[in-house]
């Protein structure tokens, strides 16, 4: 028995839908404007869709954090192909001023709002982190239904990146445990990046994050912020496989939990 | 495209043309057939704007696609809290012919019966290489595992759904089968 050929002859067949007027549409919308200048993320997706189309609900992606004295965190990054095109990125990030923060915040939650149709349900119950580095600021807000991560590009420019629902919670977590709640990539007119945000136990005090090249021969640190249990990053990385990313999670005993696979932990947190 | 082209349209074009329907079917097999549509979409989208990372060779830009694709679908499936109670549908591609009838309509009630109890996992690494046609290496760069442990995981998938297909009766000590739902298998629009 040629169990490939059973399989086959057992599924049921569809018709060729390429040829048909909404994939043709899709392909016009699409090509309409040349891939340097299409749009990144959920602002090229629904470029991308009829505008009749209802939006869907969201897919996981993101982040946020809470107020108050910052952390940092150790990312390691390797080669960084686009590294040079960011030339006033740094590895150690700068706090946000108030201000900006809470005007950032507003506008990412607006953002999700519109893009995901999640509104916030109690403002007062909103945490917010942000870190600045160079031109470019990220900011993630935290609600106890969903986490989301927003990005401001050189221009002032409002970039939501990542959005996730249903948060594990804290007692998750328990002392030790780690929730990646974002790990997108995006593209600014300086090239690609990679944002990462996440919830950590009440035990940790600092993650280091250990990305390296493809070829394995060099790393680099960057600086993550991190604050009340929350972490946050970003660096110039460029478009491609990060599988051997991993985080170490620094305690505050002294102590480390080491090396976790990012992508695993962008699968499933890790709990207690 | 990593191969120099003079017009990245026309060869996004032909891309699209080529890999549309595989692309669409890799998602439904997936998802809810009701959101495919946006997550083809999406795919398309980040293809175009990533055409230079796009492979030239066809089959493996169509590899390249379901990695994107696959990647995305994870997304949903994690924050929708579904990733594990998803069955797989059989569906079969547009070009591709039914090999053979199977003996008619008790094969394939017998072999949907088998594919519902295998593992989301199982139904996964078969559907790479059965219906969608990819080589080890490949289906291994879509999960994001190694071509070992690829090999593996087909190996043992098959043994499974043989097992399940065997004429005997429910033996207790059947190599992991877990129930699923699998409440759409064989359904197309």
């Amino acid at each position: 028995m040629n169990i490939d050929e059973v399989l086959r002859a057992a599924a049921e067949p569809v018709p060729a839908r390429v040829a048909q007027p909404p994939a043709q549409a899709l392909l016009d919308r699409i090509v309409a404007a040349p891939p340097q200048h299409a749009p990144a993320d959920t602002a090229a997706r629904r470029a991308a869709r009829p505008a009749t189309r209802i939006l869907t609900r969201p897919r996981a992606v993101f982040a946020a954090l809470a107020a108050a004295a910052a952390a940092v965190a150790a990312l390691t990054v390797p080669h960084l192909g686009d590294r040079a095109a960011y030339a006033s990125w740094t590895p150690q990030p700068s706090p946000l001023a108030a201000a900006d923060l809470d005007g950032l915040a507003d506008r990412c939650v607006a953002q999700v709002n519109t893009e995901y149709g999640y509104p916030e349900a109690d403002p007062a119950g909103r945490v917010v982190h942000g870190e600045k580095r160079g031109d470019y600021a990220s900011v993630s807000v935290v609600t106890p239904a969903w986490t989301a991560l927003c990005f401001r590009d050189h221009d002032g420019a409002m970039r939501d990146a990542s959005f996730m629902a249903d948060p594990v919670t804290a007692a998750a977590l328990g002392a030790t445990g780690v929730e990646m709640q974002s790990w997108p990539q995006l593209r600014t007119q300086e090239g690609d990046c990679r944002l990462i945000a996440g919830h950590v136990g009440s035990q940790v005090v600092g993650v280091d994050i250990t990305v390296r090249a493809a070829a394995g021969d060099h790393s680099r640190t960057v600086h993550a912020t991190v604050e009340d249990g929350y972490f946050l990053a970003w660096y110039p990385e460029p478009a491609g496989d990060t599988d051997t990313t991993t985080l170490t999670l620094r305690l505050a005993g002294g102590g480390t939990v080491a090396d976790l696979s990012a992508r695993d932990l962008y699968e499933a947190p890790r709990t207690n | 495209m990593n191969s120099a082209s003079a017009d990245p349209e026309a060869a996004f074009r032909e891309l699209y043309q080529a890999t549309y329907d595989d692309l669409l079917c890799f998602v439904e097999r997936r998802v809810h057939l009701a959101v495919a549509d946006d997550v083809v979409a999406e795919v398309f989208v980040t293809a175009w704007r990533r055409f230079a990372d796009v492979p030239a060779r066809h089959d493996d830009a169509r590899a390249w696609l379901f990695t994107v694709a696959h990647n995305m679908l994870r997304n949903r499936h994690r924050s929708d809290n579904r990733q594990q109670s998803l069955a797989l549908r059989i569906l079969r591609e547009p070009a591709t012919p039914s090999a053979g009838e199977a003996d008619g309509v008790a094969a394939r009630v017998d072999l949907i019966r088998a594919w519902q109890r295998l593992s989301p996992d199982d139904q996964q690494v078969l559907t790479l290489t059965v219906f969608e046609d990819l080589t080890g290496p490949q289906a291994a760069r879509v999960l994001g595992i190694s071509r070992a442990a690829f090999s593996l995981r087909l190996l043992r998938a098959r043994r499974r759904l043989r097992h399940h297909l065997q004429p005997h009766p429910r033996n207790p000590a059947v190599p992991t089968a877990h129930p699923t739902p699998a409440t759409e298998i064989g359904t197309s629009r």
